[in-house]
């Protein structure tokens, strides 16, 4: 099993706690009173998108993917987050 | 479609220099149109969200965070087990792959239990679909998605089975397709947590 865990994915599945619990924290916990809504609602959509193309990257293995799937994987990332913090902004 | 029998044979031991497609392109069609999906409904609820944001922001105060964040987490920890299963199965080591899928499903069974346990509650307090604009759509979001944990959950189960007999030359393919379908519904859940949970 040893071989199977030391894999660099391991480093990247704690990355993703860390952040989400990060992320709780900015949302829902200590930091929530921190930081103006304004500032902290798009640093957390960020946060969940940079997530979501580490598991896209990462986890689904499209970093080593034909480049037109990986493309399509990036544009839908620049698009729905784009399209989230255009509507949450206005 | 070479790239199919490409992965039935070449062990990932080596630097893969070849771009490679992790599954079948039916599959990843179907991905790749679910993600479309949800990425709209993404932008309606921040479109109704930004109709009335007091009362959205009101009602998001009476859910609990805390179950999205574990949840988050079960997910995250889910996906990991199966790219370690997917390690496992290229290095032939079919019951370590197996074993690691049916800890990557009792994660779907964790996360399907805290959903139970979340809805009765948000019920039993009289919070329902026709309650208002935010929890029609809380109901929808994470109900939809749940849909998607529990097609993943019987995926996985099928790629544990698949492990457990002994992966043969035509079974990457599969196991690559339902890997991929798994971390997207991971990937979705990451984007619906702060969305519902956490946004202000």
């Amino acid at each position: 099993m040893g071989q199977v865990i030391r894999h660099y994915t391991t480093w990247i599945w704690l990355l993703l706690v860390a952040l989400t619990t990060m992320s709780w924290e900015l949302g829902d916990g200590q930091a929530a009173s921190a930081l103006a809504p304004t500032l902290a609602a798009p640093l957390l959509m960020l946060v969940a998108f940079f997530k979501v193309r580490l598991v896209g990257l990462h986890f689904m293995e499209l970093r080593t993917a034909p480049l037109p799937l990986r493309l399509l994987f990036e544009a839908w990332v620049v698009v729905a987050c784009g399209a989230i913090l255009v509507i949450y902004l206005q | 479609m070479s790239g199919l029998e490409l992965t039935a044979d070449t062990p990932v031991a080596g630097r893969r220099a070849e771009r490679h497609m992790p599954g079948e392109e039916g599959v990843w069609v179907f991905i790749l149109g679910d993600m479309t999906v949800f990425a709209l409904f993404f932008a309606v609820f921040a479109w109704y969200r930004g109709v009335d944001p007091a009362l959205f922001t009101a009602s998001q105060q009476t859910l609990n965070a805390g179950y999205g964040l574990f949840n988050t987490c079960l997910l995250l920890t889910s996906s990991w087990f199966v790219v370690l299963a997917m390690n496992a199965a290229r290095r032939h080591l079919n019951n370590q792959a197996a074993l690691l899928l049916v800890l990557a499903f009792l994660c779907g069974l964790g996360f399907s239990l805290v959903k139970f346990l979340e809805y009765g509650e948000k019920i039993a307090a009289g919070l329902v679909p026709t309650t208002n604009n935010f929890y029609m759509f809380y109901y929808i979001l994470t109900g939809l998605h749940f849909v998607h944990v529990v097609i993943g959950m019987v995926v996985v189960l099928f790629m544990a089975h698949r492990a457990r007999r002994g992966i043969r030359g035509g079974d990457m393919g599969f196991l690559e397709g339902g890997a991929s379908y798994w971390h997207m519904v991971d990937l979705l859940w990451i984007v619906l947590f702060p969305l519902i949970y956490l946004m202000k």
